[in-house]
């Protein structure tokens, strides 16, 4: 195979991993005091002993709580094949209590191969989820109720949550509830009935620490010895990122890169970036695929939209810093155009515009969003009325301004003397 | 017996029309009109038969370059996996037509959606699934959707039956074709859904959950045959969530600077040279206003026009006297057209500017603008323009000044009384009544409308009208009536045009409050069009 076509193949490969949560975090699994560790001893537990439980998986997103809880499903049905059953709602989709009631019909017709039927009112599908529990019960097959974006099903009167808790205080019913969320005050959201009749474990996902990233990054990036990659391609490639891995820059990169985002998933972004950037002549990893991508993933999207402003449109930017500075209590476009005439009054230059094209620009920023409407609705006034605030911060329209190419030189004068 | 009968024209079947017995003929047409369409194939997922190759794609796109090879690099080689992408960056900066010309280039299956058209999450779910499910809305399933959706819920669920039925058809056409070389065939296993214009979703429904429901899509799928693309114009930071949400790949489309602008203008021009004198001329002034290219095309097209006018061949090739002397004649133009927004006009200039000579106009013809300046370019009745002439005043002046200017014979009130005040005091008042213009038209309930109303009608009764016979033909009374009594019918007219808007209502009261939106050349021109002393009525000091 020629080397193209082989680099061509390492970075589906390792796309293909990036993409794959479940093999991001199986590394996480191998400690005795893991999440998944703690999380299998409590599902097989309440299998095997025939009991009823619930937890609440809780961190931030992207570190791995979905993927941690598939990896156990997975091993856990390879060890009870039949004893259970698993139901998956996502909080985005079913947080309404007849959607969510459905699907967990539906779901349960799909498992035990039963005709699901698309009519089937609310109350048909409250008594046979009551009834399957029932069955399941009796013939000791755990449900397991994974409630994705748990957050979402605590809004409103949260029938559901209590309708599946009430259900598990049955003593035929064997029930696992398993709630994953991003908020970490997610229990606190529960009414109180409900509350009750939960069991306040919580499993607590954080970001890798940095040995733990080491690790992952080794888990990710280097091929497997064992595949169907020549061993001298491997080799070269395996050797050449462990010396990337020991550099001292890439260490300042990966910092750099967790210093504003240390979850899993920031990290995972950041490795597509310089795997698909990867030079396919050679066929390796390089230092400066990864310290390229550092630049693509950290933007400064303000200073962007500052840089892609026309001259009047800084012109108005600076006009509503100088009624902010002013302590103006009306600042709507009426003001501005008046900012606008007493700079152009005491510097007269050639950059004074008719108030139509000024209002154009000024629905360009409005478009930018580097100004918006301070109310919501604006009782129906026109643009020229309503108030506007500032979307950018003083620093950052100095330094955009300052690295803005041909900014005139008044505007300079202006921001230097407001200090 | 053919010929006798005109041409049909196609109509859809209403209910009475296919009840009655349809012709034969009619029959015979829509069947016909059935069998031309075919039935959609995987092969329509592709944007066209004919590929281009990366040369051509990065020079039909000047300054993109590094934009469409970080593109094509993210999206990757065939069948890999990838994560969402999110493109953005400024309006007219070219995300879409790169994102799909990219994919002609790739020959990719892709599925394109823009929430603009499909303005509501029902209407978007139903798109991306007809799509899918190779549907084509015509006549014989009623422009009907493949499947009804309105929940996300039910949208995943058919989503991935749709996708897993395509993604297996794909496969099994690939490894059928393999002995095959068909040009218009689909690259790989893959299936992309992009997602264009994001930015509209954020008004949707400010509490729903549409778009990190959209963001998390990819981890909802779990499928790895999949790929979203989100093009919007806005960047991440501006899309607020409460819980956050999986954040995509960002790809940014920076604005074109003016040498880029001038490339692209200077692309596929008859004489580049004259056109590129030309730009020397105008490009630097309007980019100074705004470098979106839709803005600038539009406002340097006519003026190109005026700009060869001198010439009387314009394939000739200037030189520096003539580049001068061009430039002298296209200046004042350009300091002209640059008080104008840059808007498309609705007649074509030239002939403005032949008529203006022609008929000596009072209004101000501008480059572009032929209307004329004072005069109303829509009909009223009078009593709507009345009621808009009140509304005005009322928004415009304080109420505790009405008793004043209107007083009970329905003159306006005698200003001539006025004492004469310190200057610093006129300063107070000119800065305060500048304040309330800027502050915009302020609020007024019914009762006060219709007091100004009642005082300036009568008022108009009588003054003298001698060019409209029909006011005092039939007697002041009738008319006045005549007047009063639809008047809250030309109200609700008047604010669902529009011209009168319902502000908000005091919490106290509780009572409906009305501003008016006009501006003060609108409200103008219709008392002029009355006859109408406005001038007397505004608050001035």
């Amino acid at each position: 195979m020629g080397l193209e076509s082989l680099a061509e193949q390492a970075e589906i490969l390792l796309r293909s991993r990036l993409c794959n949560p479940n093999f991001i975090f199986s590394i996480f699994s191998s400690s005795p005091d893991s999440n998944y560790s703690k999380l299998k001893y409590m599902i097989s537990s309440s299998v095997t002993e025939a009991c009823n439980n619930s937890v609440l998986l809780l961190g931030p997103r992207g570190c791995g709580k979905v993927a941690v809880l598939e990896l156990v499903l997975e091993d856990l049905l390879k060890e009870y094949p039949d004893m259970i059953s698993v139901i998956k709602l996502n909080g985005f989709l079913h947080s309404d209590h007849n959607c969510a009631l459905k699907e967990i019909s539906r779901q349960l017709c799909l498992e035990h191969q039963l005709l699901f039927s698309k009519m089937a009112t609310f109350d048909d599908n409250a008594q046979f989820m009551v009834s399957m529990l029932r069955e399941c019960g009796l013939a000791h097959k755990t449900i397991l109720f994974i409630l994705d974006e748990f957050d979402l099903f605590a809004q409103g009167k949260q029938l559901l949550l209590y309708s599946l808790l009430d259900a598990m205080q049955s003593v035929t019913s064997q029930a696992v509830v398993i709630g994953i969320s991003c908020r970490l005050d997610a229990d606190q959201l529960l009414e109180k009935r409900v509350r009750s009749r939960f069991s306040h474990r919580k499993l607590l996902f954080l970001p890798p620490s940095r040995e733990g990233l080491q690790r992952l990054l080794e888990h990710i990036l280097l091929l497997p010895t064992n595949s169907s990659f020549p061993h001298e391609y491997v080799a070269a490639f395996n050797d050449k990122l462990l010396k990337i891995f020991t550099d001292v820059k890439f260490k300042e990169t990966v910092d750099n890169l967790s210093y504003c985002d240390s979850t899993v998933n920031h990290l995972l972004r950041f490795l597509f970036s310089a795997v698909s950037h990867m030079d396919l002549k050679s066929g390796l990893l390089s230092l400066e695929n990864f310290k390229g991508a550092l630049s693509t993933i950290q933007r400064q999207p303000k200073l962007e939209a500052l840089k892609d402003c026309s001259v009047l449109e800084l012109y108005i930017l600076v006009c509503m810093k100088r009624l902010e500075a002013k302590e103006q209590e009306l600042r709507n476009f009426n003001s501005i155009m008046k900012e606008y005439k007493s700079i152009h009054d005491t510097f007269p230059t050639s950059d004074y515009y008719a108030r139509n094209v000024c209002l154009r620009a000024f629905e360009h920023l409005l478009q930018r969003e580097l100004i918006s409407f301070e109310d919501n609705r604006g009782h129906g006034q026109s643009t020229e009325f309503r108030p506007v605030k500032l979307l950018i911060s003083w620093p950052e329209l100095y330094q955009g301004l300052k690295s803005y190419h041909s900014c005139p030189l008044i505007l300079h004068k202006i921001m230097d003397r407001e200090g | 017996m053919g010929k006798e009968q005109s041409p049909q024209v196609n109509r859809r079947t209403t209910r009475s029309s296919s009840s009655t017995t349809p012709n034969s003929k009619a029959t015979g047409e829509g069947s016909k009109i059935i069998s031309n369409t075919k039935s959609l194939t995987v092969n329509d997922l592709v944007l066209s038969d004919e590929s281009i190759n990366l040369e051509e794609l990065i020079n039909s796109f000047p300054h993109r370059r590094m934009q469409i090879l970080e593109l094509i690099k993210l999206l990757g080689p065939l069948n890999s996996p990838m994560i969402p992408l999110f493109v953005y960056g400024g309006a007219s900066t070219g995300k879409t037509s790169t994102v799909l010309e990219i994919f002609k280039h790739l020959n990719r299956p892709f599925i394109y959606s823009s929430c603009v058209t499909c303005y509501n999450p029902r209407i978007l779910f139903e798109s991306i699934l007809n799509q899918l499910l190779l549907h084509r809305k015509n006549e014989s399933n009623g422009y009907s959707s493949a499947k009804r959706c309105e929940k996300p819920s039910d949208f995943v669920n058919l989503l991935r039956d749709a996708l897993s039925t395509l993604i297996d058809s794909l496969k099994g056409d690939l490894g059928k074709s393999n002995s095959k070389k068909s040009v218009s065939q689909v690259n790989g296993k893959m299936i992309y859904l992009i997602f264009d214009n994001l930015e509209h979703v954020r008004e949707w429904d400010k509490s729903s959950n549409m778009l990190p429901f959209l963001f998390n899509l990819y981890d909802i799928l779990k499928m790895p045959e999949v790929g979203v693309i989100f093009i919007s114009k806005t960047s991440l930071d501006t899309y607020h969530s409460d819980t956050g949400y999986v954040e995509p790949f960002p790809v940014y489309f920076p604005d074109y600077t003016e040498g880029d602008l001038r490339q692209i203008f200077l692309k596929n021009q008859s004489n580049p040279k004259l056109y590129s004198s030309f730009l020397d001329a105008v490009l630097g002034p309007f980019c100074r206003i705004t470098r979106r290219v839709d803005d600038v095309t539009n406002a340097i097209s006519p003026l190109y026009k005026k700009y060869c006018e001198p010439l009387d061949d314009t394939g000739v090739v200037p030189n520096k006297d003539m580049k001068s002397e061009l430039y002298r004649h296209i200046n004042p133009y350009i300091s002209q057209s640059l008080k104008e927004t840059f808007h498309v006009p609705s007649q074509p200039t030239l002939e403005a500017s032949a008529s203006k000579d022609k008929t000596k106009r009072k209004g101000i013809t501008k480059l572009g603008v032929g209307e004329s300046f004072d005069k109303m370019d829509f009909h009223m009745s009078t009593c709507a323009k009345y009621l808009l002439i009140s509304a005005f005043l009322a928004s415009r002046n304080p109420a505790t000044l009405d008793a004043s200017l209107f007083d009970s014979t329905g003159g306006a009130g005698n200003q001539k009384r006025k004492r004469k005040s310190s200057g610093k005091s006129m300063e107070q008042k000119e800065s305060k009544e500048q304040e309330l213009l800027m502050k915009g038209p302020g609020t007024f309930p019914l009762e006060r409308l219709l007091a100004i109303f009642q005082c300036i009608t009568s008022v108009a009764e009588y003054s003298p009208d001698d060019e409209d016979p029909q006011i005092d033909g039939q007697g002041a009374d009738g008319w006045d009536s005549g007047l009063m009594s639809d008047v809250l019918l030309q109200l609700s007219s008047l604010c669902s045009s529009n011209f009168i808007t319902k502000g908000g209502s005091c919490p106290l009261e509780g009572a409906i409050r009305y501003r008016s939106a006009v501006s003060e050349d609108m409200a103008l021109k219709v008392a002029r069009s009355l006859k109408f002393p406005l001038s007397k009525y505004l608050y001035r000091t």
